[in-house]
Order: C-alpha cells, then structure tokens, then sequence
C-alpha cells in the first residue's frame, strides 16, 4: 500500500527559493512547466468531458491567463443554492430543537405552526422562496422526503447533485481550489508534521469487486468522519466567545477515488 | 364412547395445558417444528422413565419398547435417548425467517441512506418502504405480520407518522430468556477475565480504558445513545474488517496454538 503526505520538507523549502529567484536551476524550470502543463491537460480533459471543444477551452484558458481567475468565485455562486440548503440540513442535524424523542432529527411539518417546524427553516436559510419550492428542492437534492402530506423526513445531511452536471463541475472546481489553497500552505511550511495541514492519501490497484467493497466498507467510516468534524466546526462557530472574531471557512473534505 | 371419541376429548383437555406453553414458545422465537422435535424428546425420554418404573416391572427398556409406546421409530428413539432432551439440529431454525429481511435492510442500497446506514422507512406510504421490503424479501407474509414479529422482538421501532426505524441487523428475541442470560453472562466474562488478566499480568496488558465520564441533560440522552452507536458501531466495524486481514493471514499459516481475541464497547449510565 502507498501512502503520501502531501509536503516534504527538503521539497518545500527548495520551491520556496526556486520560486523567489528567477535564476533558478533550469532543469526545476523545465520540470515545473512540465507539470504546470500536465496539471492544464489534468483541467481540460475533465472539461471536454463537459462539452467544451478544444478551440473553446483554448479561448477560455487565454481569457482565464489574463483574468484574475484567482478571484473569480463563479463556482460558489453556483452553488450558492446547494450550501444554503446544506446549512438547513446543518441546523436541523445539529440543533437539539429539532430532534425527536429518539436523539435523531425529528420529522417537521411544512406548515408554520407550534415549535419548531420546516417552514421555519426554509425561512430562515431561503427567505426569499416559497417553503413548498425549498421542499420540492430538498427531495430533488436527496436531501429530504415527504411524508404525508405536510410533513417531511431528513433523508441525508448531504446534498447530492445526482445527474446534474454544472453543479457538479461547480463543485470540483472548489474541491480543485480548497485542495491547492491546502498544497499551497503546506509547501511554505518548514517542518512537516506539526505545522502542515494534514494531507494524506492512500491507494493500491484493486479489482472492480474489491473496490465495490472497500467503497462499502469505507463509505460510513468516511460519513461518520465527517460528521464529527461538522459538529466540531459547528458548535464551536456557535460559541459567544468566537461570534465577533474574523472567521474564514475551514474543514475537511475526503472522497475515495479510482484513477 | 369409542377410542377415537376419547382421544379427541383427552387432546382438547390437553390443549389447555400445553396452549401457555405455546405462547412462552412463540414469546422464546421458538417454532413449531422446534417445538415439536423438542416435545418428541421429551417424550421418548420419559417413555423411558415410566416404563422403567417398578410397576412396570421393566429395569431398562429396551430401544424397541420405547418405539412401540411412543411411536417413533427405533433409530430415533436411539439417537434421542443417547443425549439429554434437546431440539435436534435438522430441526433448529439455522436463522429466523425475519433475518434475510433485516440484512436485507442494512446491505441493499434502496434502504440505506448516503452514509451507508440503514433508512427510517414509511410503513407503506411512499417508497422505498417498509411493505416494498417485506415483500421483496419475505414475500410469503403479509409485511402487516411480519412488521408486527419484528415490533414484538424488539428488532424495529415505531416512529411517530407511521415510520419504522430498524434496531438490529440480526434476528434476537428482547428481553430475559436464555439466550440473552447466556449472552449477559459470556459478556460479564469477557470483561473480568480481561481485568483479572491486567491485575495479574500487568506487563502484557489487555486494552481496557475508558473516557472520563459527562453529565448530561436527561432530555438529551436519546441523542447521545444514539451518536455513541453510530461511532462505536463504526469503530467495531473498522477493527473486524482489519483483524479480518489478520485473521486469514493466521488460518495460512496454520501455527500451532491459537487465541481468540475480541473487542467489546460498552455504554454506562448512572
């Protein structure tokens, strides 16, 4: 089995001098450009799989080279929709108002009414839209279920983008973003382990079969992972002592891959 | 009144006897053919007893005789009185009819949820649902009936709007009867055993630790029941599939001496 980490530290501090002196080695030039261009075909491969054609990611990659596309958070207003019902599920997983008498997140009425209820969530995180719509959204997003005719059931606390592909691109371009911003912290740090952000993979060649089952076996390991991190996150944002500090978003994200 | 007649008087007599027992069988999860093979023992052995009575003049009843009064076959009779009273294998249900169900409901993905754990399912309303996998997976019984076994087993809970959630991913009567006082009492050794052995062995330690314990709002204990089964169910299910490797590595090589090791969690309220 391999496992890497994804900062070592001869490597950073190397690249930290290489990229402040123009005068570097050549042959950490040529290396670097040959990685730049494979991280490129990396992104444009994916793309094409999306439709773009190759005078068109031509076109866009020019406008992306002279843009500040650093900054452009296109990605995030896309999925502007998703993480406000993220942060609906969120509140009805974590705040204890919302559970019922088993611990679990409670079944809620749609209607407005006594106590707590899903209307009263819609509200607050989709002011502006209709509870039935935020419902109908919720069910598209395997979010939620109805139950009854006024009622509706947690399904899952993750929102899934099921066969819609611009969401899902919107969403790999953050997790490419969040993935760099992490490579780009860890390379400036000196000592690896206590300092970096911990980046760890691990992978083997499997068959189909055995890939099925790790995928089993690993999917409510990786859920239960999550989970905990998100009630760490959440309860500590909540704290009266860290309201009025500067916050910035932070968290983990894993996913099980296959090349 | 002729021979029939009276047997069907002395069977009627008898079914006041024996119904309360039927109903300790069914509250057991102990099935008809169970029972049966079970009273079949019973019976051949007391044949046996009661012919060797002195006012049967008979000090050890030959296999033959035994047969002839019980009407069951000499074989059996032989193999039956050569062990205590028992249900005999062939006939000890290998698994309840319920289990395909319940595995059913923790391994197919219509019913589990993104994080792999089994679903809350509506009784019938909408699917997937609890009728959509009595029937998938026990089509022989009304899903009413078989929901209705499992609620009384205590292997699913009735959520409010008509909701079912599951509790058990095998088939296990709830409750006081052998089974689970078998299971209270190997639990109990395994847990002095392990204590014993770190008093006595302090230098080959068996782990056994424990987080310092919390107070918490009694209103909030159904939640924290709830996330310490999911963790440590989690956690349980990790070290099986990685003592697993372990375990087949060990049936390889074939060593001499083995030991069995295990791992318990356990939840304490005060």
């Amino acid at each position: 089995m391999a496992k890497t980490t994804g900062s070592t530290k001869g490597q950073a501090k190397q690249r930290r001098v290489s990229a402040a002196q123009p005068s570097a080695d050549s042959d950490d030039e040529l290396l670097r450009d040959t990685l730049a261009r494979e991280l490129i075909g990396v992104c444009m491969a994916t793309l094409r799989t999306y439709g773009l054609d190759n005078d068109r990611l031509a076109k866009l990659a020019v406008g992306a080279a002279t843009g500040n596309s650093g900054q452009i958070r296109s990605a995030t207003e896309v999925l502007a929709e998703a993480q406000r019902l993220a942060d609906t599920t969120n509140k009805w997983v974590e705040d204890p108002a919302y559970r019922d008498v088993t611990g679990r997140p409670a079944v809620l009425s749609v209607r407005d009414g006594e106590g707590c209820s899903f209307a009263t969530l819609a509200r607050e995180f989709f002011p502006e839209r209709a509870v039935a719509d935020v419902v109908t959204l919720g069910c598209k997003a395997n979010v939620l279920e109805r139950v009854g005719p006024d009622k509706v059931a947690l399904l899952n606390s993750t929102v899934l983008f099921i066969g819609n592909s611009l969401p899902i691109l919107a969403y790999s371009i953050r997790t490419v973003r969040r993935f760099l911003c992490t490579a780009e912290f860890n390379r400036r740090v000196n000592s690896a382990v206590p300092e970096g952000w911990p980046d760890r993979t691990s992978f083997v060649d499997v068959s189909e079969d055995d890939f099925r089952e790790f995928i089993r076996v690993f999917r409510p390991q990786i859920s239960g992972l999550i989970e905990m991190s998100n009630r760490w996150l959440f309860q500590r944002s909540r704290l009266s002592r860290n309201r009025l500090k500067k916050k910035k978003v932070a968290g983990i994200q894993v996913f099980v891959f296959r090349e | 009144m002729g021979e029939g007649a009276g047997k069907a008087v002395l069977a009627r007599a008898a079914m006041a006897a024996v119904e309360p027992l039927v109903e300790l069988f069914l509250e057991l999860g102990v099935t008809s053919p169970e029972a049966e093979s079970l009273l079949r023992s019973v019976f051949v052995h007391k044949a046996r007893e009661w012919l060797a009575k002195p006012s049967t003049a008979e000090d050890s009843p030959s296999d033959v005789r035994v047969s002839l009064v019980t009407g069951v076959h000499r074989n059996f009779v032989r193999s039956i009185l050569a062990e205590p009273p028992r249900i005999a294998a062939a006939r000890a249900q290998k698994g309840h009819r319920a289990s395909r169900l319940l595995e059913a409901w923790h391994s197919d993905p219509k019913y589990l949820d993104s994080s792999g754990k089994p679903r809350d399912l509506s009784e019938r309303e909408q699917e997937p649902s609890f009728q959509s996998l009595a029937s998938t997976y026990l089509p022989a019984a009304a899903p009413s009936m078989v929901l209705e076994e499992l609620r009384r087993a205590g292997l699913v809970q009735m959520l409010s709007e008509h909701r079912v959630r599951v509790r058990n991913r095998t088939f296990r009567m709830h409750g006081v009867n052998a089974s689970n006082i078998s299971e209270l009492g190997n639990r109990a050794r395994e847990l002095l055993e392990t204590l014993t052995h770190n008093l006595r062995q302090p230098e080959a330690r068996l782990f056994c630790e424990a987080m310092p314990s919390i107070e918490v709002d009694v209103a909030r204990v159904p939640f924290v029941r709830d996330l310490i089964a999911r963790r440590a169910g989690n956690f349980l299910a990790a070290m099986e599939q990685e003592l697993a490797v372990e375990a087949s590595g060990s049936r390889r090589r074939k060593s001499g001496e083995r030991v069995r090791v295990g791992l318990t969690t356990i939840e304490t309220e005060r």
